[in-house]
């Protein structure tokens, strides 16, 4: 074979190479975009219930579709992150997409498994799976419908690994080791700062290490709660247990968003016409945050008196401290990035900023929970929800809708319609408000009867996320048009 | 890479159906569990073992089993177990004797055979206000009929660090020398087969 | 010297650990069949199966082990193995069903006690984990390697706590206390190897283009 020939054929199979990872980060979007849409309609019905006054809703019925709606928004957020961030890091190091499609397909299986355990099996014992609770249904659900949802979880942690251990050789095999795409060596002064290293390089890097980390804890726990429901003799310690659970649920679900700043990294500067590069305080955040996201999830075991109070106390303290590195850094790199750009304000780079702040003022509510003598009252109410609902709505959505709007333009600005925007934040934030206020009053989280007094926040939330969902459509509806016409390569 | 993908799928099914049938279609995991479904599938036609009662006479389980009979397998010193299954004893014989049933013998066949004289097993009965007429205790004599008995349950005894036996809790069911049902001690199936006369 | 150096050189050294400086596969062989023949015979079935420590943590290594290194097939074998297994799946398949198979209680049970399951054990644990295993390594890529990794280390972790937590005994031929020792020892196997693996992964020198030796050995190899 002649040397042009060879240089051709390969320039071809890059660019098959390269729009099969356009077509399957398009995939992703797609079905992401759809499973978010109908996991909001769960969601809505939800407040709806509690509001008493649009909806009537079985009790049953109620914890079922939160399980759903726990385990479906965890889930899409989880692949709609994976995307986000599979197609920024595919632009520095080769990634496989027979792995990604693999594992789109392991999770297509493991969605059915966990619908159908729900849907059909009536486990509805809350996407957490809390231990012992699966096993102890009353008869509502069969232990046979319990082990397919844990199953099904174990797989959904199968499919994710693939990709990351994909992601984990990709970044070995180009930069040496996980720790110099997490930028240590020029952190550590063992090299001069490379602007030329990429942020998403430095953000996988991290994101891989914790949540494999994550998966690993989550396929041990989720096999002993399958033990426990087949055999009840075996009854692990019920305190490691949920240490175990929260470490994989919390460092899996905040991993999704650290995933997904990859997109402000990789489309902010391009608006702004200004470059972000890694400096030694961006290292220093991300190298904190890797050891923080994996040690910050012991809030939610503030309540628990079989605590230590050492353990509690370090759990405070790292709460306050886990989500402010990495924003800090984020945050005020955003705006110092943003400030005085001239940058152009459409439906891409207004979710980008709505995400970045959602993110940042979404440390308030977290850290307020995160104090011992507030978290004593406060946890088992809506304000918890209310806490993760604003990263998750304020802060995680905007940015993954965000890509996708930067997707579908190609990258040309100021095309898309920022209106809906603005419904969108607008209904989120007051989605948020209703359950931080229902929180302050002490109201609980998980009842599915609300008292009369308590249920007129119930029906503003049912109204903020009707908005919400709308602004949600009307933003990705003509994303969902103009979707398979992007051509925005993902690939080198 | 069809016939690949067949050959996947067979060789999962394969090992599944291997895996499947070694566990009874997944239901026992554990050697105790093996047995009782085993057992339960298949009874195990016993030869006649030949044991020492308490009175001091050789008895035969042809002697013994013309009745129902419920088996259990303890040693005098046990601390633990064999003290629930005297305490199970002393109930079942209760239920044995309000039913009016005769055709019930509960047995209890030491695994101690050394130290379980006559006159110890009379005294583990004694302990447990147990009854000679309904309450068989012997134990074997020979080496050889200690290995029939184990081989023929599948009973495992293994000795502890404190001079004692570790073995299983369970009471056997023999029907005209055929072991037909292994259950744990605790199981109220007991009491059903002795009101009712027969193994459900 | 600072830590980062001392893991950097550590990881190095079993980065750069190869194939071909385990033993050679005559000798494996012979190992093999003397721990074979040693498992058979009355005398050293009843050393082997004395207890579970030895039992689980000695014998099974040593056959998956010894298993592995002695595997050389003929270049026949090899390519009717590279014809019906070209990524390795069904050694897959086949690795993780006799690994779950001998996780059974039941079945280490069984071996001590009847000669024929013994006899499976002794054969079907280097060829069906031994052997599968270093064809599945041999032929799969990457990804899948660390996948495999990940199972059995998740496994062994499973394992090691359900048998700390298990009021039952859930060996009839062991003793509840020997299952918990067994269970920390398989706790402390999945902890040293955890921690190994993290600094592998996290401080390892991957960049094989600025590595000579390793291209070398690995276009050897």
């Amino acid at each position: 074979m002649s040397i042009t020939e060879a240089t051709s054929n390969s320039v071809e199979d890059s660019n098959t190479h390269t729009k099969n990872h356009l077509n399957l980060v398009k995939l992703y979007l797609a079905i992401g975009i759809l499973v978010y849409a109908l996991m909001m309609i769960a969601g809505v019905a939800l407040r709806a219930a509690q509001g008493a006054s649009y909806l009537d809703m079985n009790p049953q019925l109620f914890y079922q579709i939160m399980t759903l709606h726990g385990a479906g928004m965890v889930g899409v957020t989880g692949l709609a992150g994976l995307a986000v961030n599979w197609y920024f890091l595919s632009r520095h190091v080769l990634l496989s997409t027979k792995i990604f499609l693999s594992a789109l397909l392991l999770s297509l299986i493991a969605v059915a498994m966990i619908i159908g355990s729900i849907l059909i099996g009536k486990f509805a014992a809350g996407w957490t799976f809390l231990y012992p609770l699966p096993a102890k249904s009353l008869g509502i659900w069969s232990i046979a419908s319990a082990v397919t949802f844990a199953a099904g979880l174990l797989v959904l942690g199968v499919a994710f690994l693939l990709v990351y251990l994909d992601m984990a050789i990709a970044i070995s095999k180009k930069y040496g080791n996980l720790t110099r795409g997490l930028g240590l060596h020029m952190l550590f002064g063992r090299a001069p700062v490379d602007t030329s290293h990429p942020t998403t390089v430095v953000a996988s890097s991290m994101v891989i290490i914790v949540n494999v980390a994550g998966i690993a804890v989550g396929a041990v726990v989720l096999i002993m709660t399958i033990a426990n429901l087949i055999s009840p003799a075996i009854a692990p310690d019920a305190l490691l247990m949920k240490h175990l659970i929260y470490f994989f649920g919390h460092v899996f679900i905040n991993a999704s968003i650290y995933s997904a700043i990859t997109a402000v990294y990789e489309i902010l500067p391009k608006y702004t016409r200004r470059p972000w590069t890694v400096s030694k305080p961006f290292l220093a955040a991300w190298f904190a945050a890797t050891f923080m996201v994996m040690a910050v999830y012991p809030h939610h075991l503030l309540m628990d008196f079989a605590m230590p109070p050492w353990a509690a106390i370090a759990g405070q303290i790292i709460s306050y401290t886990s989500g402010i590195p990495v924003l800090v850094v984020t945050a005020f790199g955003g705006l110092t990035l943003v400030y005085r750009s001239g940058i152009r304000w459409d439906a891409c780079s207004s979710l980008l900023v709505l995400g970045l702040f959602g993110w940042a003022a979404g440390v308030v509510p977290a850290v307020i929970d995160g104090m011992i003598r507030v978290n004593m009252v406060m946890h088992n109410t809506l304000w918890v929800p209310g806490h993760f609902h604003f990263y998750l709505i304020l802060g995680m959505l905007p940015m993954v809708l965000g890509f996708a709007a930067y997707l579908t333009t190609n990258g040309e600005q100021g095309k898309s319609n920022k209106i809906p925007v603005y419904i969108y934040a607008a209904g989120g934030i007051t989605l948020c408000m209703s359950f931080l206020v229902s929180g302050s009053l002490s109201i609980p989280r998980r009842f599915a009867v609300h008292q009369e007094s308590w249920q007129w926040l119930g029906n503003v939330g049912a109204i903020a996320g009707t908005t919400v969902l709308v602004g949600t459509l009307l933003i990705a509806l003509p994303i969902l048009f103009r979707l398979p016409g992007a051509t925005l390569s993902a690939a080198r | 890479m069809a016939v690949y993908a067949m050959n996947i799928v067979l060789s999962l099914s394969i090992a599944l159906g291997l895996l499947a049938w070694r566990t009874s279609n997944f239901s026992s995991f554990t050697y105790e569990t093996d047995r009782r479904n085993a057992v339960e599938a298949r009874p195990v036609q016993l030869s006649d073992w030949q044991l020492q009662s308490s009175n001091g006479k050789t008895v035969y389980l042809s002697e013994l089993s013309d009745q129902l009979l419920l088996v259990d397998f303890v040693y005098t010193r046990c601390p633990t177990i064999c003290r629930a299954l005297g305490s199970r004893y002393e109930q079942l014989q209760r239920v044995i004797n309000s039913s009016g049933n005769t055709q019930i013998t509960l047995l209890s066949i030491s695994i101690d055979p050394i130290y379980d004289t006559p006159q110890q097993l009379n005294s583990y009965r004694k302990r447990h206000n147990g009854l000679k007429d309904t309450w068989q205790l012997a134990r074997p004599i020979t080496d050889h009929a200690f290995q029939t008995i184990i081989s023929e349950t599948g009973l495992r005894v293994i000795p502890d660090k404190f001079g004692g036996f570790t073995h299983s809790d369970t009471i056997h069911l023999i029907e005209n020398r055929k072991l037909t049902k292994i259950k744990p001690w605790s199981s109220t199936d007991w009491e059903n087969i002795i009101l009712s006369g027969k193994n459900s | 010297m600072d830590i980062l150096t001392l893991c950097n050189m550590a990881s190095r050294r079993l980065n750069n650990w190869q194939l071909n400086e385990l033993p050679a596969p005559s000798t494996a062989r012979a190992l093999l069949v003397f721990v074979i023949m040693v498992g058979i015979t009355p005398a050293g079935a009843m050393w082997f199966e004395s207890s579970m420590t030895t039992h689980m943590l000695v014998q099974l290594p040593l056959l998956i082990v010894l298993g592995a290194v002695c595997y050389q097939p003929k270049a026949q074998l090899n390519s009717f193995l590279t014809r019906i297994d070209p990524l390795g799946a069904i050694a897959f398949i086949c690795y993780t069903g006799w690994m779950l198979f001998w996780m059974l209680p039941l079945n280490l049970d069984l071996a001590t006690i009847e000669p024929s399951v013994r006899l499976l054990k002794l054969i079907s644990v280097p060829i069906g984990i031994g052997c599968c295993f270093r064809w599945l390594w041999h032929q799969s890529n990457a990804v899948l390697k660390c996948v495999v990794v990940f199972e059995t280390w998740a496994s062994v972790t499973r394992l090691g706590w359900l048998y700390i937590e298990s009021p039952l005994q859930l060996c009839s031929s062991y003793l509840i206390g020997e299952q918990q020792r067994v269970g920390t020892l398989l706790l402390v196997i999945s902890g040293i190897s955890a921690t190994v693996a993290v600094f592998y992964s996290l401080f390892g020198s991957f960049n094989k283009k600025n590595d000579s030796t390793l291209a070398k050995s690995t276009s050897n190899g």
